[in-house]
């Protein structure tokens, strides 16, 4: 009787401690480790977008209406593409990393959306001020979280 | 005439926020609502350049339509950091049990 009591006491010390062994091994991650490769990569684009609207300004400032136009941008929108094209399948193929993947997402759409407006004419130097400020808070946002990935303690 | 106002704008883009995150609103940054009133400011002088004639009624779709994405940009990053937050109060528990178990058992155990 004795022995049965101490074996089933055995168990339920076990079955008490097993899980808490459990818990305290397993770090969580609730969302995907940082990745250089991923934040070099928008800082990238980031600085190749801004290249194009420093250019556009420029051009509008200077009265300059045959460089403005898309014809003289398209080597560097293809480069954009190209490098957004990358992010998707880095960011894609990194664990628990949908919530950059879907900014990286995002940011494609807007970049194509710029292309296409662009290919429109008739750029103001109003317009260029809005996709400024529009592409600052996107990267700036993405950066952001991109630093926050790093997890470093305060 | 001008439809949009910046200040009517921003207030139901920040009612709007936080009527659907409810007890998370104070969670959202000061960098998010500073993002929110800069792209309210946007869709304004999308509004003007369009009815001024600047630019054209599909320059203008598809210049809101980045607005849009932008302000997803914005959110997610919110999520994300949400994410972080919860983690490491996850983790910070997780510790204190080992710390716990171990000072009650006098040994490593965890």
């Amino acid at each position: 009787m004795e022995r049965l009591q101490l074996k089933l006491r055995g168990r339920l010390l076990l079955a008490l401690i097993a899980p808490l062994i459990l818990m305290a091994s397993c770090k969580v991650m609730l969302i995907g480790a940082y990745d250089q490769g991923t934040d070099m990569a928008i800082q990238k684009v980031q600085t190749e977008v801004s290249t194009i609207l420093v250019k556009l300004e420029t051009c509008i400032e200077n009265g300059d209406t045959t460089n403005v136009t898309y014809k003289n941008f398209t080597k560097s929108y293809e480069e954009i593409k190209v490098d957004l094209e990358c992010l998707k399948v880095r960011t894609g193929a990194i664990p628990k990393y949908k919530v950059v993947q879907d900014q990286v997402n995002l940011m494609y759409a807007n970049i194509l959306n710029f292309e296409k407006a662009h290919k429109m004419g008739n750029t103001s130097a109003k317009e260029i001020k809005t996709y400024k400020s529009t592409f600052e808070i996107g990267f700036g946002a993405m950066i952001q979280l991109q630093n926050a990935l790093k997890r470093e303690k305060k | 005439m001008p439809q949009l106002n910046i200040e009517d704008l921003l207030k139901k883009m920040l009612e709007a926020a936080k009527g659907s995150l409810t007890k998370d609103w104070q969670k959202i940054s000061g960098v998010a609502t500073s993002s929110l009133k800069a792209l309210a400011q946007n869709l304004v002088d999308i509004e003007e350049m369009k009815l001024d004639g600047t630019i054209t009624q599909e320059k203008a779709a598809l210049m809101i339509d980045m607005q849009k994405n932008t302000i997803k940009i914005v959110m997610l990053t919110e999520k994300g950091l949400g994410l972080l937050a919860v983690e490491a109060a996850i983790n910070a528990v997780i510790g204190v049990v080992k710390d716990t178990v171990n000072t009650a058992i006098g040994w490593t155990l965890l």
